[in-house]
């Protein structure tokens, strides 16, 4: 892998008292697609606008091939960026959109109608070039955008939640569009979404963020399978979480007295945060040796591809847990039965206090 | 629910402004038109004839065109300055997130809760012989004087002064209903500042630019108070002059006659200003 290509280091911004955006860095390479993702109020859309420079920033700096661009006013920083609303000049055709940014930068007039050419071949928008913006669907609307933002070879791709105005069966094809452009051209790209499909469809890597700082960086499967706190396991996929107070290595003692048997063994004691998949446990029978904790079934709805089970702990917390279907016996649980819960070691996530992952030093058989 | 047709139910509800305006605008206008026909009387006053002559007499008599002349200046050079200096603010006001944008927005409307009269007024203590300028300026080089009353300057203040909340009032709706996004993408394409405001805020403000102008060029066309109190003995503008004909002199048709040419000047100025807008917004 090549050197960091885009670096952040510290970026903070402050609005009054509170930090929308709190020492966030990142490196990003060179032909990488980068996708911020959070909830909504996370500081990812700031983030993106500090980068972009329609914020300016508190502290921090952002450099890109080693140069600070903190600074530059937007309109220096040569990054492309795609908004949510598009933002298409009204007044302006789909051609006059799209070689805006090239008129901006007086290219000659061949290199200019050479690479409208290019660009609207690109996005196949090629036979909307006289067209008015309100004259477009919003999906062409959207790659009109998207062509704006490719056109002056931007050093740095910024898409802000571009799919989120799109009607739900067009998302995942224009996703795909956008990805391929993005891996064609070899752009570095940083996209921020709440949608969390969109974003493990689109991202090398991930940056999840909440409440203004930066949870967890990392690939899909590090996300999902190693998140590093509970808000990152909460987030990303679904996770159960049950907290309790750790004794003896393995006994998780509920606040009612209730006990779950741990899969792992665990140095540390004192309070603790257990985090379960729903598709990562399985049901048992309620004297099952393999049984780590007993539940009662409140709910089983057949959903397809799985049984979704809603079950409920003695002290009354909700556990979701999903069932694969086999195309013979589906709901083996009926509502009101007792079962027992139980999982495997390597599916089992425990976070200390302070939310930091606990390693088991052994794994308990079931 | 009943099932009275759509129309008969928006008739019934824009029939009682439709009367309104028939009673209050077209019929005293009709009453004017013909008045304006009439001839004029040292005994009689007013004698019932068609005849153009109270058009002719305006329009062949040099002082009477030069009042024509002045007022349409005056109206122009207080539209342009509205513009210039209102859209600045404008801009501010529309684009500001601070919590002090609606003390902003009341310290522009604030103005229009003293009528004109009052303010033409408090202008004059500020511009008149003895007043604030006059006396800052004999305080400053003792001799000397600053005679600002009764110039067209004063004049143009003050209408300007009058006009300004109307235009920055108009164009701060304009530039809030454009998108602030699309003048960030201007800039993230490679758009300074001065580009930025030609090539896109300009161009989508542009029928926002035109309805202010047309309200204030109104305003300012039929200025009465103002050019009387500000503008002194010798300057004439045509709504004064209109009032002297119709009240002083006892001149109806004439007064009449003035009414129409005032009225028809300024909704052909205003109609061909919005034509020429519609036309450049369409291609642009």
């Amino acid at each position: 892998m090549s050197a960091s290509y885009l670096r952040i280091e510290g970026l903070t911004k402050r609005f009054g008292a509170s930090a929308a955006v709190q020492d966030v860095n990142l490196d990003v390479r060179q032909g990488e697609m980068v996708v911020l993702l959070g909830p909504s109020g996370c500081g990812k859309t700031t983030t993106l606008r500090l980068i972009a420079g329609f914020v300016e920033a508190t502290a921090g700096r952002i450099l890109l091939e080693g140069q600070d661009y903190a600074d530059l006013p937007p309109y220096r920083r040569e990054m492309g960026m795609v908004f949510q609303s598009y933002a298409l000049f009204p007044h302006m055709t789909v051609a006059q959109n799209v070689t805006f940014g090239l008129r901006m930068r007086r290219l000659p007039k061949p290199e200019i109608e050479q690479r409208l050419a290019a660009t609207l071949e690109m996005v196949e928008l090629s036979s909307m070039a006289e067209r008015y913006p309100r004259q477009l669907s919003g999906g062409q609307q959207q790659r009109v955008a998207l062509a704006r933002a490719l056109a002056i070879r931007p050093k740095v791709l910024l898409l802000d939640e571009p799919l989120s105005n799109l009607d739900a069966n067009l998302r995942q094809q224009v996703a795909r569009e956008i990805r391929q452009l993005q891996r064609a051209a070899g752009l570095t790209a940083l996209m921020v979404t709440h949608d969390q499909d969109e974003a493990m469809m689109m991202a090398d890597r991930l940056v999840v963020m909440d409440k203004g700082a930066v949870q967890q960086v990392g690939t899909q499967e590090e996300l999902y399978e190693r998140p590093a706190n509970p808000f990152v396991a909460r987030f990303i996929g679904h996770s159960n979480l049950v907290a309790g107070e750790l004794s003896g290595g393995t006994r998780l003692s509920l606040p009612d007295g209730t006990v779950i048997g741990l899969a792992g063994h665990y140095a540390a004691t004192g309070p603790v945060t257990l985090a379960i998949r729903p598709e990562r446990a399985r049901l048992c029978a309620p004297g099952d040796a393999a049984a780590r904790v007993t539940v009662v079934v409140e709910d089983a709805t057949y959903v397809g591809a799985h049984v979704e089970y809603l079950l409920a702990l003695p002290d009354g917390t909700r556990l979701i847990l999903h069932d694969p279907t086999d195309g013979g016996g589906t709901r083996r649980h009926a509502p009101g039965d007792r079962a027992g819960l139980t999982w495997d070691p390597a599916s089992e996530r425990l976070f200390d206090a302070a939310g930091v992952p606990l390693t088991a030093r052994a794994a308990i058989p079931a | 629910m009943s099932r009275r047709p759509q129309g008969l139910t928006a008739g019934l509800l824009i029939g009682p402004a439709t009367l309104v305006v028939l009673g209050a605008l077209v019929a005293p206008l009709v009453l004017l038109a013909r008045y304006s026909l009439n001839r004029y009387d040292r005994t009689n006053f007013m004698v019932e004839a068609l005849t153009p002559e109270n058009y002719l007499r305006f329009l062949y008599d040099p002082f009477y065109t030069g009042v024509l002349w002045t007022t349409l200046w005056i109206a122009l050079v207080t539209t342009t300055l509205c513009l210039v200096l209102g859209f600045p603010i404008a801009y501010r006001l529309a684009r500001s997130q601070s919590r002090w944008k609606s003390a902003g927005v009341l310290l522009v409307i604030l103005p229009l809760f003293i009528g004109s009269t009052v303010r033409a007024l408090g202008w004059m203590g500020v511009l008149g012989r003895g007043g604030l300028l006059d006396s800052a300026a004999a305080a400053m080089n003792p001799g000397s004087s600053v005679a600002l009353l009764y110039t067209p300057f004063a004049v143009v203040l003050g209408i300007l002064s009058i006009n300004l909340p109307y235009m920055v009032l108009t164009l701060q709706s304009v530039i809030e209903g454009i998108d602030a996004r699309v003048e960030e993408a201007a800039e993230s394409l490679g758009a300074e500042p001065s580009r930025r405001f030609l090539l896109v805020v300009l161009p989508l403000a542009l029928p926002g630019l035109a309805t202010g102008a047309v309200l204030v060029f109104i305003l300012a066309m039929n200025a009465y108070a103002t050019p009387l109190l500000l503008g002194g003995a010798r300057f004439q503008m045509m709504a004064p002059m209109l009032f002297r004909e119709y009240a002083v002199n006892n001149n109806w048709p004439f007064a009449a006659a003035i009414a129409f040419i005032l009225m028809v000047t300024t909704l052909t100025l205003t109609a061909a200003s919005s034509a020429f807008v519609q036309r450049r917004y369409k291609a642009a």
